[in-house]
């Protein structure tokens, strides 16, 4: 009874996580997506090449709070499942 | 004015009213101009290609695939909103991510629907240019593709993501090599080559390329029609799983696209895949006969369509990823691809006509510009393998943009919530074909206009009836 205690807080713990990655991934994503706006007004070649990093960067961190979101849920179901045992 | 350029001007003037006068007067036997209604009867592709066909007897082998336009894509538009749905607000993200073979234990996460397709190191491209692949693709969040080949170090190190052909060449198919790879796709054939076997001479093979494919001295690179062992489709579903167990990691069926396509996949879903690859028959190849580029296989445009109507009909679609290629050269094409059913593209002449950029004026004008990226070519070491990689990066992250501008436009978050109700068709046939509403008129009015045009009783329409 002890070892289901522990992986409950354990995934209780993994949720808060992912959900704090989840928000930091979403605000750099954000953020990223600033600065390609930022960037791009200046019609400068070089500062073009910069926004366009930034905005790949955007793409990959929306990604990760994608997946965060995805593990979250997996967690919820999980600690659904052991409750009802 | 010099002197020179008056003398120079001079004779370009007379050499000029010479052939004009040549041509306007000389009878067919005599005249040069014969060539042009030759051309226009045969094609300068295929007067070119009878020629080297006369000079060594043997198949040509042709770069990058067909020529031909076998799918209409020009013949489908996206369906902007307006008001009745109001388009994305700019400041929403549209989230390009997909995950690939969901069912699998380790699926593939990839931050765009686009992947570097097959292209072998040594079959096709140099090494310089596979590690240029490799390092554009991670740069961008996406994966790279092995093509059949043993596994090279350097595109290993690079790869963030890479997806590794389990081939009919053997060269990737022992467990040290594919237990390192982000996904295995089993290759059995593809658009530009069907299941033909195809064999590389030793004499075009270097000491590299015998040690990644792990060759011995003066033996050919033979990619034999069938996969060594799998002579039944029980072999194959034994194989997968096999493969599935041992890994963990998302395997997969490619195959150039057929008339049988629903049969292969039922094979594919019997075997428990985690996604197809159908690869339509304008898929490009490092070299391949004109015959099986031009004359065999299924256009992409009505794989894709099929083979998403099919796992659609088994109840796997989301579960089974599919995957498109074959001639997929812009934006839009994809982002119809991914709209009919495809859950990512995999893009390779582009992608190498995109690395390649304006390098492409070092090969000229002595050779041709894919001479800077094939293994057997003589300007290999000129391609900059940093900017290649950066005008890869920049060409994959234009095209994902140009989608999101049309997401945005259909008031959509995702790329992947992008379907066929978004799209609609310039041509009946094509319209019927892949279910999407025929443009002409209005969707309320669509059975009525196929009913009225049968009634016209204009040729072709009794079959427009039937498939009505």
């Amino acid at each position: 009874m002890e070892h289901l205690t522990n992986i409950s807080d354990a995934l209780s713990a993994f949720h808060s996580d992912l959900n704090r990655i989840q928000t930091v991934a979403g605000t750099l994503a954000q953020v990223e997506r600033q600065h390609y706006d930022d960037l791009t007004k200046y019609d400068d070649e070089r500062l073009t090449r910069i926004a366009v990093a930034e905005q790949s960067s955007s793409r990959q961190l929306g990604e990760i709070k994608q997946l965060c979101i995805a593990m979250a849920q997996k967690i919820e179901e999980i600690q659904q499942s052991t409750a009802r045992k | 004015m010099g002197l020179l350029a008056k003398l120079l001007r001079g004779v370009v003037n007379e050499v000029a009213d010479d052939t004009v006068r040549t041509i306007l007067r000389d009878q067919y036997i005599e005249n040069l101009f014969e060539l042009v209604p030759v051309m226009k009867k045969v094609n300068p592709i295929n007067l070119a290609e009878i020629g080297m066909r006369a000079a060594k007897g043997i198949p040509v082998s042709r770069p990058l695939g067909s020529h031909i336009h076998f799918s209409p894509w020009e013949q489908l538009l996206f369906n902007p909103v307006h008001l009745f749905r109001f388009p994305t607000p700019e400041n929403v993200s549209i989230n390009t991510s997909v995950k690939i073979g969901p069912r699998a234990k380790k699926p593939l996460n990839i931050s765009i629907p686009v992947m570097i397709a097959a292209m072998s190191f040594g079959g096709a491209l140099s090494k310089h240019a596979k590690i240029a692949l490799a390092r554009a693709a991670s740069m961008a969040g996406t994966a790279t593709n092995t093509g059949e080949a043993g596994l090279l170090e350097e595109e290993r190190k690079e790869a963030q993501l890479l997806v590794g052909q389990y081939n009919r060449g053997g060269w990737l198919n022992s467990k040290d090599k594919y237990s390192r790879l982000d996904a295995i796709e089993i290759q059995l054939g593809q658009g530009a080559q069907g299941s033909a076997p195809q064999r590389t001479t030793a004499k075009n093979i270097g000491e590299e390329y015998r040690e990644v494919f792990g060759l011995g001295k003066g033996e050919d690179a033979v990619i034999h029609s069938r996969l060594n062992g799998v002579n039944t489709k029980q072999d194959f579903i034994e194989r997968v799983r096999e493969l599935k167990e041992e890994t963990g990691v998302p395997v997969g069926l490619k195959i150039g696209a057929t008339h049988h396509l629903e049969k292969e996949l039922q094979v594919a879903l019997d075997a428990g895949c985690d996604f197809v690859t159908v690869d339509g028959a304008e898929g490009g190849t490092h070299g391949g006969a004109p015959i099986l580029e031009d004359d065999v296989g299924l256009p992409t445009i009505y794989a894709v369509s099929r083979a998403a109507q099919f796992l659609t009909g088994k109840g796997v679609k989301g579960d089974v990823s599919l995957l498109a290629a074959g001639g997929l050269v812009t934006p839009g094409q994809m982002l119809k691809a991914l709209a009919l059913g495809a859950d990512a593209v995999y893009i390779g002449t582009a992608a190498v006509l995109a690395m390649v950029g304006d390098q492409i004026g070092r090969a000229l004008p002595f050779e041709p510009p894919t001479d800077l990226v094939v293994y057997t070519g003589k300007m290999t070491d000129h391609l900059d393998l940093h900017k290649s990689a950066q005008n890869l990066f920049y060409f994959l992250n234009a095209c994902i943009r140009e989608m999101e501008l049309v997401a945005a436009s259909l008031g959509k978050v995702s790329l992947a919530d992008i379907n066929k109700e978004d799209l609609v068709a310039l041509d009946p046939f094509l319209a019927k074909a892949l279910k999407i509403d025929l443009g002409f008129v209005p969707p309320e009015s669509q059975d009525v206009f196929y009913g009225d045009l049968a009634r016209l009783n204009l040729p072709g329409t009794q079959m427009r009836e039937a498939t009505h």
